[in-house]
């Protein structure tokens, strides 16, 4: 179903995109058990770049620690190191980070106050100094969202219905014009319109921003992304105790347990036409299990 | 597996399912009844305390007696003194332990980190919400009344507010502690997000959430405060004031020796004249009308609060 809708994009764009963010043998271990392990991979300025995975496979957990969430977060532990244009994101200030990079949760969290000041109080945290009205509403419309809370801004955003307070949440980000924005299932809630009018507007958004998206929607990914990291959850084997891992729990973690790694990450027409490995190709044709006998090395699923 | 095999089984019929359902109406019957039960034995106690005192009191309540200093004739004494002592204190306290409180909460929810020091602090304010009272007047009498006399001016209503404001800090630390941790982290998720600071993320989104529930708290430390006796005694308040603190130099007047409601209740009961004992009946009354307004008050603006939130 793919490979028609992507015949002109075999190639990156340009032939040496910068690079934005590059992310080093990242791990992540919550209350000393990893979830993650030696992540790495570098995103494209520019484009927009597509996490799929299974549920659980810590593919929410990579994208926070692009902006430093992760620190925040009770007992997560990460090694490794993420920079941004070659600079180690750990050597600004956290909120520098999280200031140029947006993001847009899985689940929606919209502030307990009015819509419009749901987006005012991140440009005012952030020292806005032009109009904030227009800014408000521009953000409104980019997510089609203007036309429906245009007549009461004042209502309170916990009273609107979940696809209109991820659409909120999505405006909040991007009225701050980050420079790039991590998109964790961002039109999970939404329904199929609105959820084109994201895709769009996340095309758009490619202009100018660099976006990293995470969705089950294989679909959405293949229509909007240019790259896809695909991840999977895969059982510890003896060998894979790696130093970095020792590092980062103290907890003799069983053999057998399940930790989510990065099996392929290529252009988006690579991954849907010529996936290296058997389990990427499992997990984008569920179902058909005729491929064994393909080129790849044959992981267990 | 066995789970899947579990359901085909049952769909076609209900027999792993408990048809009959008249016990489970009966237990929840019981148990209705049994709860029920339980609010009667408090409300009558309740009310069987509040009639006597009321009884009692109810006729002795006058202007005469709430604008009269006290007296050694039971006929003439008043509690003015000890009306404006409580308020007084109560205003003072409620002005120390709500910022000391809350900000301490703040510290400890918000800002530091989970180190074994900051176990060790959680642990000790906890302890020391059970630590008797009598201890805190030692204390008070120690640190207020002796070292710090300069600035308290001795056995005055400073003080005892002080006195009574740690008394009651854990209590405020906790219950600020409490809703602050009730405030759900993706708010603040999404407040770090937005490139906000720690200060701003607590100033923006958590503490508004929290405010209603620390408001509560602090209402209800100021209950007890109200109520307290044996920490004033320790620090040395007068049972007997005919005097009122100067209202145009407030520090003059937190530096004025004290009387509070309890203790006016107090010494009224142990003198043996059945008439003092009467007017102990209608200080309960007042006391409990103060302590009421006091709760009327935190509630007005608990609500406003949370309308806002
Ligand atoms: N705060 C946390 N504390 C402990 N464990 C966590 C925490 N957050 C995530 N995990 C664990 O880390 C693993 C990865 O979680 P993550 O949310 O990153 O998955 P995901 O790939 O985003 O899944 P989904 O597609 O369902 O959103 C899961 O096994 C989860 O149980
Ligand atoms: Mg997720």
């Amino acid at each position: 179903m793919t490979s028609t809708t992507l015949i002109d994009r075999d190639r990156p764009a340009s032939t040496s995109p910068e690079v934005i963010f590059r992310a080093e043998n990242i791990c992540v271990a919550y209350e000393d058990i990893p979830v993650l392990e030696n992540i790495t991979l570098d995103i494209y300025k520019h484009q927009i770049t597509g996490f799929i995975g299974p549920s659980g496979c810590g593919k929410s957990t990579l994208l926070r620690c692009f902006n430093r969430l992760n620190e925040l977060v009770r007992g997560a532990k990460t090694t490794g190191t993420v920079s941004l244009y070659d600079r180690d994101i750990n050597s600004f200030h956290p909120v520098e980070v999280r200031r140029r990079i947006g993001m847009v949760f899985q689940r929606p969290n919209p502030f307990p106050k009015s819509v419009y000041d749901n987006i005012a109080v991140g440009l005012r945290v952030n020292g806005y100094r032009g109009d904030i009205d227009e800014r408000v509403e521009t953000a409104l419309r980019q997510v089609g969202l203007w036309n429906e809370v245009k007549q009461n801004l004042k209502k309170n955003a916990w009273d609107l219905s979940g696809g209109q307070q991820q659409r909120l949440c999505i405006a909040r980000a991007i009225a701050l014009q980050p420079e790039a924005i991590l998109m964790d299932e961002p039109c999970a809630s939404l329904d199929p319109i609105s959820s084109a009018r994201i895709d769009e507007l996340l095309c758009e958004m490619k202009q100018h921003y660099t976006i990293i998206i995470v969705t089950h929607n294989l679909k959405q990914a293949a229509r909007i992304t240019d790259r896809i990291a695909f991840f999977n959850v895969e059982a510890w084997e003896s060998d894979d105790r790696l130093e970095t891992l020792s590092s980062l729990t103290h907890k003799n973690v069983p053999l057998g347990y399940r930790v989510g790694r990065l099996i392929e990450y290529a252009p988006t027409v690579e991954i849907f036409t010529r996936p290296q490995h058997q389990v990427t190709l499992d997990y984008l044709s569920p179902g058909t299990h005729q491929h064994s006998s393909s080129h790849s090395r044959d992981r267990q699923y | 597996m066995t789970y899947q095999n579990e359901g085909a089984e049952t769909t076609g019929s209900t027999s792993s399912f408990e048809v009959n359902m008249s016990t489970r109406y009966k237990i929840d019957t019981v148990f209705k009844y049994a709860t029920w039960a339980a609010v009667v034995v408090a409300i009558v106690v309740l009310v069987v305390l509040l009639v006597d005192v009321a009884v009692d009191g109810l006729p002795r309540l006058s202007w005469q007696f709430l604008s009269s200093m006290p007296s050694r004739k039971p006929e003439e004494a008043g509690l003015l003194s000890a009306l404006v002592g409580t308020v007084w204190v109560m205003i003072l306290v409620a002005l120390i332990c709500f910022p000391i409180g809350v900000g301490a909460g703040i510290f400890l929810e918000e800002f530091s980190k989970d180190t074994w020091f900051s176990r060790a602090i959680e642990i000790n304010i906890n302890n020391l919400a059970g630590v008797p009272s009598i201890i805190y007047g030692l204390l008070g009498l120690q640190v207020f009344v002796r070292w710090l006399e300069p600035v308290t001016g001795g056995r005055s209503i400073l003080t005892g507010a002080a006195t009574l404001a740690l008394l009651v800090l854990p209590i405020v630390i906790v219950a600020t502690r409490e809703s602050l941790r009730a405030v759900p982290d993706s708010l603040r998720q999404a407040g770090f997000a937005l490139g906000a600071t720690r200060w701003q993320v607590v100033r923006e989104h958590v503490f508004p959430l929290a405010l209603p529930g620390i408001l509560t708290g602090t209402i209800l430390a100021l209950s007890r405060a109200i109520g307290e006796t044996a920490p004033l005694i320790t620090i040395g308040a007068l049972t007997f004031i005919s005097f009122l603190p100067p209202l145009d130099n407030p520090i003059e007047g937190v530096q004025s020796p004290f009387t509070v409601l309890p203790i006016q209740v107090y010494n009224w009961v142990s003198r043996p004249q059945a008439e003092f004992h009467t007017n102990a009946a209608a200080g309960i009354i007042v006391l409990m009308v103060v302590l009421l307004a006091m709760n009327a008050t935190a509630v007005i603006l608990r609500n406003k609060f949370q309308k806002q939130a």
